[in-house]
């Protein structure tokens, strides 16, 4: 191994998005630890800007085809909340009912196609499935179990077009969602032994010390909440942008978050640890018999966390379903009147803020969008910084290979973000 | 569903013009085509078009097709093995190609898929198609029902139940 040395890396596979990764070590110290997301900016909230208060949920699902309906959740709890309008409780079960789908469909697209292949020591999925043909089709089956969910509730899995402000242009009936009850019932026995699956691998070894960031309730948080963290002091909603400050750095298209100054985590490893006493009997005993206590810092064993919340979303699809009253009218009306909003809900990759302001006529002013992966590039960059400084000793690929992982395990969206890595690492 | 001897996929997304030259195509095959053959529309989305030619002896599969050396409104047929090959994972899903050869170790690949791709002109956001990828839509239409006269389809589809 030569000193100063380079490592490059053509291309991070299984992500989404387009980025870089920078490295420089010096005299075997991490020196320099970049996320560089070159992807041009995407400006939604420039552009949403004039749009009438009804659009943004529609708009802003775009950003995304992995979790739309947190834009669109997001966008139509500020709106909401700027006009004054409480939507029905049936509704809003039928908004967390939707969410589940896409938290199925994405966290198992994740674990079964993204993240395994690195713990079995495979390039991808398809070699995956040549050893291990059974954990994939159940994989696949979990995945077609979430967009099916969210085809019925929302009309189509990708970008639902079934959502409007203060509801839904349709809901349906009860007896409509029991075929679906009896396909999330053999969902749940794939989603609890995808935990077992998981819960096999070997871990490296790393604890981080981020602080969390995740919304709590009453019940374990998806489609909206109060805001919970793991050592500052809680604060309202209305205030996020006083404490989540976006920076712009040289080296990202992507703005940078700080919580209160320092970095943050949000996403599943933090909404799991600040929420464990919310998880469903059958969630909580499978992450006991998995091994995960009632806090996880080690992203690593964040497939585990994803496994875990399946299993919540899936028995939480069932209760739904179980307790569904079809609601007297699919929507509310939500009149324009001038003033501001916020609005968050969980992502599949953690909290989402949204913030609009109305002018008198109706039309958005001002559009503010916080997403997960943004906010969880500091973090991610301090996870690679232990990463790299606990393999100075691998050799280039091993090192590369452990560089890459680090960064799946967020299971970053950098089209989200502002997509593709390239990574470099600088030995000197 | 019973598994169909034939499929007919449209893939692609309507909202982004081009895109939906697949469905377009497809729609119109599915107005006048043999019994028998399913035709569907989707997404690239690996479930969805697993299930939707899992069992199958023919796929044929509609799509456009961008990159540096379209031809807009090029209308050509392939086979699945001459369009694979295209290198990683490298998003959230997986593309054709990927996605028949995740088939293909599952054990749910079709005997043989076809790839009916139109180059595309525009793939902004919007409805409709652009003029030049309109008018290739009879030749794609006829390249499709062709592969469905085929003698080896017509007894595939006499042969299901």
């Amino acid at each position: 191994m030569t000193d100063p040395r380079t490592i490059r890396v053509g291309a991070l596979t299984r992500v989404e998005g387009e980025g870089a990764l920078h490295v420089e070590l010096r005299n075997g110290v991490p020196e320099r630890v970049e996320l560089n997301i070159y992807e041009p900016p995407r400006f939604f909230e420039a552009f949403l800007r004039g749009r009438a208060h009804t659009e943004p949920p529609d708009i802003t699902a775009r950003i995304c085809g992995i979790c739309p309906v947190a834009y669109q959740t997001s966008a139509m709890n500020a709106i909401e909340d700027a006009c004054g309008v409480t939507v029905d409780p049936q509704v809003v079960a039928l908004r967390r009912l939707l969410y589940c789908g896409e938290w199925i469909h994405s966290h198992a697209l994740h674990i079964y196609m993204l993240h395994a292949p690195d713990f079995l020591g495979e390039p991808d999925v398809i070699a995956v499935a040549k050893h291990h043909r059974a954990a994939v089709e159940r994989g696949l089956a979990l995945k077609k179990a979430g967009n099916r969910l969210m085809e019925l509730v929302g009309g189509r899995s990708i970008h639902p077009i079934n959502v409007r402000l203060g509801g839904f242009y349709s809901v349906p009936t009860k007896s409509e969602l029991k075929p679906m009850a009896e396909q999330l019932r053999a969902a749940l026995d794939d989603a609890l032994a995808t935990v077992a699956w998981v819960a096999g691998f070997e871990f490296p070894d790393l604890t981080v010390d981020h602080e969390l960031l995740a919304l709590t309730g009453e019940r374990y948080p998806i489609e909206d909440g109060r805001i919970a963290r793991s050592a500052g002091n809680p604060f309202p909603i209305a205030e996020f942008s006083d404490h989540v400050r976006e920076t712009h750095v040289p080296h990202s298209t992507a703005l940078h978050s700080t919580l209160d100054g320092e970095r943050h985590l949000t996403g599943p490893l933090a909404r799991y640890s600040l929420n464990y006493a919310l998880l469903s009997s059958v969630a909580r005993e499978a992450a006991t018999a998995a091994g995960l206590g009632e806090q996880c810092r080690n992203p690593f064993r964040s497939i585990i966390v994803r496994a875990v919340e399946v299993v919540y979303a899936v028995d939480e699809a069932l209760r739904i379903i179980d307790d569904y009253e079809r609601p007297a009218r699919p929507f509310v009306d939500v009149p324009a009147r001038a003033g501001v909003g916020h609005g968050v809900s969980e992502a599949p990759r953690g909290l989402l803020y949204h913030r609009y302001e109305i002018g008198a006529d109706g039309l958005i002013t001002a559009a503010v969008i916080v997403p997960p992966t943004a906010q969880n590039q500091a973090a991610i960059e301090d996870d690679l910084t232990r990463v790299v400084a606990a393999g100075v000793d691998l050799d280039d690929a091993e090192l590369t290979s452990m560089c890459e992982r680090a960064i799946r395990n967020h299971d970053p969206c950098i089209s989200c973000a502002t997509h593709f890595l390239t990574l470099t690492v600088e030995r000197r | 569903m019973s598994p169909a001897a034939v499929v007919v996929i449209g893939v692609g997304n309507t909202g982004r013009r081009d895109d939906g030259v697949g469905p377009v195509v497809a729609a119109e095959v599915a107005a006048d085509c043999p019994a028998g053959v399913r035709v569907v529309t989707c997404a690239v989305e690996p479930t969805a078009i697993l299930d939707a030619w899992d069992g199958a002896d023919l796929a044929v599969v509609i799509d456009a097709a961008s990159g540096e050396e379209v031809v807009a409104g090029r209308v050509r047929r392939s086979t699945i093995e001459e369009v694979a090959g295209s290198g990683a994972l490298t998003s959230h899903d997986l593309n054709l190609a990927q996605t028949y050869e995740l088939a293909r170790v599952l054990g749910r690949a079709p005997r043989r898929v076809v790839v009916v791709s139109i180059d595309a002109a525009d793939l902004g956001h919007g409805d409709g198609l652009s003029p030049v990828v309109a008018q290739a839509v009879p030749q794609a239409v006829a390249i499709v029902r062709a592969e469905l006269a085929a003698d080896a389809v017509q007894e595939a589809l006499h042969q299901s139940p």
